[in-house]
């Protein structure tokens, strides 16, 4: 279900041939940027991070996803699925290698436990609007339209032309959150015109444990965050780099001195760190997936000020200030 | 989460406050540790003066007043260990009492019960509750249900209504009181204004029932003035055998002051609070003092507080001091209400309201620097009374609203926020001068007035709106039983469109209303006859300029308040109808009303309608039922006339505890609420029926047109405390209160979910459905989070704290 690694690890990143999707449209968000925002989620990643918040957004396709605590188990879906695919006493109900996403499942579904993941950006007037809905509350506040994912610069077409319809509309920020692994030159021609912000996620400094725990190298992710950070001391586009905290994994001092030190030579004066959330741990199963690596059991629980502290330190010592949401 | 630690410090800061004076927070300590208790002395005063046959050829008028001045006049006066402002409403520090001329009989019938009551214990000693129980025969022929209705029948079918409150509860028969009384006339002018203005008035006619009214007004203020008298003799007394110099000073400042006011006008700031607090514990004593408002104080203690202060006379330290100690006494009072009160008005408030900020007469921002006082106090006493209320316009003062937006934070309710803008233009449309509207105040819960002018009875009456939708579905009665309480329409067998279902609702609204107006009017007219109300009267404008009473229209405005209760309810039932029975057709109307009658046992017929959309989504389909359903009672409270002081019925749109109180009485409903559920407060969206987060939301609650609630609406909107209490969060939420006022908005107040919340929505998921979370920059639906992961949330906010 995962893109092929040895495929999108190049500087050519694959985007998808058919249909790009999106699978959620988050309004009054108040953390994807400065004041209140709609975030867009596009699906499809080119990293497969095991801790990933939003494991649904890491296929390009379309997924079923069925919410156990939702089910009244009722039935209707089992008489709806052509393909024998569901079945009430087997726990999860989904046999998804019967599965041929037909959805007629979620169509009778009473509960909404059955829910289609993915909806086709193809009418993005459509969408656009959707994202306009807030418009004043983007305009008092400051806000706008943040694109995130899974990586939403897997799908330049449809994010540049987003970007525009709204701007059309009313004059409202655009930010985008990536995890760096994009075409570069694509990124500068269509999307980078209409872009205000980007929030650049730097993951691990060393490209090997990048490979293990997020599934690629991390090369092409740094030469593009050297690129994007000379824009920002260059033009008016703002750079934030963030750093998500995995205990054990991404918060270890060495990592994040390396990748502190990579920051300073780059000219950064802030970045943020994301403390570790586990509620991702609740998420998994709805879509059949099981983690990919055990990365312990601290992973289930949130991480003490005093961690935060150590992990702040390490770039405040190197004269970059850190925003952190505790 | 961090946002709770922040929280859980700020609460411990304010309990150790240096910013509120020490003798303020010594005040409230003294006055949160005490017990709360039931006090016999006026009702027992009141059938006194009544009993005594001496009295008993007097006309009504005068018998009121000199009701009111015995009980000033004998009533126990105690002022307490450093108080800089007098004045007790009951022999006890903090205390509730009855009426049994008016809806007293019921909790007076219950006095035995009072302490050992499950709700709102009130300590009473076995002693007093005889003493209480035993005046009830004396009443039993003199209360409101028996002289405001033809015989013993009518008025037993009154009380009786009253008590189970299914249909509606006439508020109104517990007092008309909802006033805000003209303060800045007793301040200015005090009793013996008052009297002389009447004497003049005298003069000039010879209309004897004129004269009858002004003799009453004239003892009402003799009781007034003598009551600050006895203040300062109490004073004197005190100091004269007080050892500590300083406190001794205070005291005979305190008896010079009370010497003074309120029987003559206020020279100072000091004198001003003084004088306000003794004429409003003087109102409690004539009729229903709760929802008795003290109004803009910002506004009319100005001029002192800038005279004194340029005089060199007064700190500000010292006047939030005077403040502070006046906020604290109107604590000390609370209502004495039997069960069905406890029920319908629950929380042992009493609705003093004082309103904040907001435009003077000609438009222009009236923010000084009492405003910011007052806010600073909301801030730190964060007490039951008073409730604040801020008056909010394009011109407010960034710092204001900040500060506004900043005390929306901490343990305890925030102010509620007032759009100038709409409010004003409702008022003038209803037939305020513009002049007056722009002067507003809040009244009880959140009803807009002209203060001093305005007897608007906003509090007359709430309706139980949904009741009616199941009233349709079973031709005027309620499902499962015989009695037919509603109209009789047609069996839903009969109902083939939805303009069936709708004709049917409308004549079951029309139906309720016409009865609740029967009811009500009988009720103003034995206010009218058996109450009137001389000393609330002289401080209402109009009364005294014509020789009459407010209880009879003397007052320059007249109102009268109906609220519709559990309209989200309403309007998403018929919403829930049209789409299921109506469009989709998975269920026949006949079947639906089966499932209702059982309840709702069929699962999945539960969950169908649970998953159509409700209001509060931004979604049209089912927004146009809520703007339909509020025009709809808007304009048949508008037809319902004139009451009988001469003005119109206006609607509102608020329901203190009553949308539990109604809730718990109808049966399963469209929208899948099953029976005995409560139904939403106010305006509000139904419990978790809004999905699609606050700006969604507010989307919906901008379609509605709020000029058509004139007398008040309240939006309760839900938040996450931590998602908003960083600067970014404060900031944006300053932005959500803007848009949605710049568009029409009239009123909110917010609800901060703290972590007693979280623990409650994990161990009753049903309460909070949608409870939005904030953990790390990350929002969830708690409910949609595991209970090990819930435990976790819980574990690191209480942690935390």
């Amino acid at each position: 279900m995962r893109p092929d690694a040895s495929l999108i690890n190049s500087i050519n990143v694959t985007e998808p041939r058919k249909a790009s999707l999106y699978f959620d449209v988050k309004r009054n968000s108040l953390d994807d940027g400065p004041g209140i925002r709609s975030v867009v989620f596009f699906k499809g990643c080119p990293l497969s991070c095991t801790w990933c918040q939003n494991p649904e957004s890491i296929n390009t396709g379309y997924e079923l996803s069925f919410d156990a605590e939702k089910c009244i188990e009722c039935g209707d879906c089992v008489s709806a699925c052509p393909e024998q695919a569901i079945d009430l006493t087997v726990p999860g109900h989904i046999l998804r290698d019967k599965c041929t996403q037909c959805f007629k499942c979620v169509d009778v579904c009473p509960s909404g436990a059955l829910e289609q993941i993915g909806r086709p950006t193809n009418d993005l007037e459509a969408l656009a609007e959707e994202v306009l809905e807030d418009a004043d509350f983007f305009e008092m506040s400051g806000g706008g339209l943040t694109v995130s994912g899974g990586e939403a610069l897997m799908q330049m077409d449809s994010v540049g032309e987003l970007f525009q319809l709204v701007k059309r509309k009313r004059d409202i920020h655009t930010l985008i959150q990536t995890a760096g692994l994009f075409n570069f030159s694509r990124f500068e021609s269509l999307v980078l015109p209409h872009t205000n912000t980007i929030y650049f996620d730097l993951k691990l400094i060393n490209s090997d444990d990048h490979l293990t725990y997020c599934g690629v190298k991390n090369e092409p992710i740094i030469e593009n965050f050297k690129k994007v950070q000379a824009l920002a001391l260059t033009t008016d586009l703002e750079v934030l780099p963030r750093v998500p905290l995995i205990p054990g994994v991404t918060d270890t001092d060495e990592n994040l001195s390396g990748i502190a030190d990579l920051m300073k030579e780059n000219g950064v004066k802030k970045m943020q760190i994301l403390p570790y959330n586990p509620i991702w741990l609740d998420k998994l199963p709805r879509f059949g997936g099981t983690k990919r690596l055990d990365i312990g059991e601290q992973t289930a629980k949130f991480m003490s000020d005093a961690e935060l502290d150590r992990c702040t330190e390490i770039f405040e010592s190197r004269g970059i200030s850190v925003h952190c949401h505790r | 989460m961090n946002a709770l630690v922040k929280l859980a410090d700020r609460e411990m800061a304010v309990e150790t406050s240096m910013e509120v004076s020490n003798r303020v927070e010594r005040l409230k300590k003294a006055v949160q540790a005490e017990t709360n208790g039931a006090c016999i002395e006026r009702p027992m005063l009141w059938t006194k003066y009544h009993r005594n046959k001496a009295n008993s050829d007097k006309t009504t008028n005068v018998k009121m007043a000199e009701a009111v001045r015995y009980v000033l006049n004998n009533k126990t006066v105690r002022i307490y260990d450093d108080e800089l402002i007098v004045g007790n409403f009951t022999s006890k520090r903090v205390a509730g009492f009855c009426y049994p001329e008016l809806s007293g009989l019921e909790p007076m019938s219950q006095v035995f019960n009072m302490p050992s009551r499950k709700v709102n214990p009130l300590e009473i000693s076995l002693k007093d509750r005889f003493k209480l129980f035993s005046q009830i025969p004396f009443w039993l022929n003199k209360n409101t249900a028996t002289l405001a209705f033809d015989g013993m029948k009518e008025g037993m079918r009154f009380a009786k209504e009253q008590s189970e409150a299914l249909q509606y509860q006439i508020y109104e028969a517990g007092g008309i009181s909802h006033i805000a009384p003209n303060y800045e006339k007793i301040i200015n002018v005090g009793a013996q204004g008052i009297i002389e203005e009447v004497e003049a008035l005298e003069s000039e006619t010879d209309d004897s029932e004129k004269l009858d009214f002004y003799k009453a007004v004239k003892i009402s203020m003799k009781g007034m003035a003598e009551f600050g008298d006895r203040y300062a003799a109490e004073a004197s007394k005190m100091a004269s055998v007080e050892t500590d110099p300083v406190r001794k000073q205070e005291l005979l400042e305190i008896a010079s002051i009370c010497a003074r006011v309120p029987r003559f006008g206020a020279t100072s700031f000091y004198e001003a609070v003084q004088s306000m607090t003794l004429a409003h514990i003087c109102i409690f004593m004539e009729t229903l003092g709760e929802t008795t408002c003290p109004g803009r104080i910002d506004q009319f203690l100005n001029p002192f507080y800038e005279k004194d202060v340029a005089a060199g006379n007064i700190s500000r330290e010292r006047a939030k001091e005077i403040l502070g100690a006046f906020c604290v006494k109107l604590c000390e009072t609370i209502p004495m209400h039997g069960e069905v009160g406890t029920s319908t008005l629950g929380g042992l408030t009493s609705w003093e309201v004082v309103t904040i900020g907001g435009q003077d007469k000609d438009g222009n921002d009236a923010t000084n620097e009492l405003s910011f006082v007052l806010l600073e106090l909301a801030d730190e006493l964060r007490m039951r009374q008073p409730n604040f209320h801020v008056r909010i316009h394009k011109n407010t003062p960034k710092a204001f609203y900040d500060e506004v937006i900043r005390i929306n934070f901490g343990p305890g309710s925030a102010p509620a926020m007032y759009n100038d803008e709409t409010i004003i233009e409702s008022m003038t449309d209803i037939g305020y001068s513009l002049e007056d509207a722009r002067n507003y105040v809040a009244i009880g819960c959140v009803e807009p007035t002209a203060p001093g002018k305005t007897l608007a009875s906003t509090d007359a009456a709430m309706y139980n709106m949904p009741l009616a939708i199941e009233l349709l579905l079973n031709e005027g009665r309620q499902f499962g039983s015989k009695k037919q309480i509603g109209a009789k329409t047609p069996p839903v067998s009969e109902m083939k469109t939805m303009d069936d279902v709708v004709a049917a609702y409308d004549t079951q609204v029309k139906h309720q209303l016409g009865k609740l107006r029967r009811d009500l009017e009988a009720v103003e007219k034995f206010h009218a006859k058996h109450h009137p109300t001389p000393l609330s009267s002289a401080l209402l404008e109009g009364c005294v300029e014509t020789g009459v009473c407010s209880t009879k229209g003397g007052a320059v405005y007249n109102f009268s308040g109906i609220q519709g209760c559990g309209m989200a309810a309403t309007a998403d039932s018929l919403r829930c109808i049209e789409k299921a029975v109506f469009e989709d057709g998975w269920i026949s109307l006949e079947g639906l009303v089966d499932q209702l009658k059982d309840d709702i046992s069929d699962e999945k017929v539960f969950t169908k309608l649970n998953a159509i959309d409700k209001f509060g989504n931004d979604i049209p389909e089912a927004d146009k039922w809520m703007i339909w359903v509020g025009e709809h009672y808007a304009d048949n409270i508008k037809a319902l006339g004139k009451n009988t002081r001469g003005g119109n019925y206006n609607a509102g749109v608020y329901s203190n505890t009553s949308h539990t109180h109604f809730g718990g009485l109808v049966n399963a409903l469209p929208n899948g609420r099953r029976a005995g559920e409560t139904f939403a407060s106010g305006f509000a969206p139904e419990n978790g029926a809004d999905k699609r987060g606050t700006t969604a939301l507010l989307n919906s609650m901008n379609k509605i047109n709020y000029k058509n609630f004139a007398n008040g609406i309240n939006f309760n909107i839900k938040l996450d405390a931590s998602s908003y209490e960083c600067d970014d969060g404060k900031s944006a939420l300053g932005s959500l209160y803007k848009v949605f006022f710049k568009r029409g908005g009239m009123q909110v107040q917010a609800n901060m979910l703290d972590p007693k919340i979280l623990i409650e929505a994990r161990d009753n998921p049903e309460l909070h459905p949608n409870l939005l979370i904030r953990v790390s920059g990350y929002s969830a639906y708690f409910n949609d989070l595991s209970p090990k992961m819930q435990d976790e949330v819980i574990s690191r906010s209480s942690n935390a704290a």
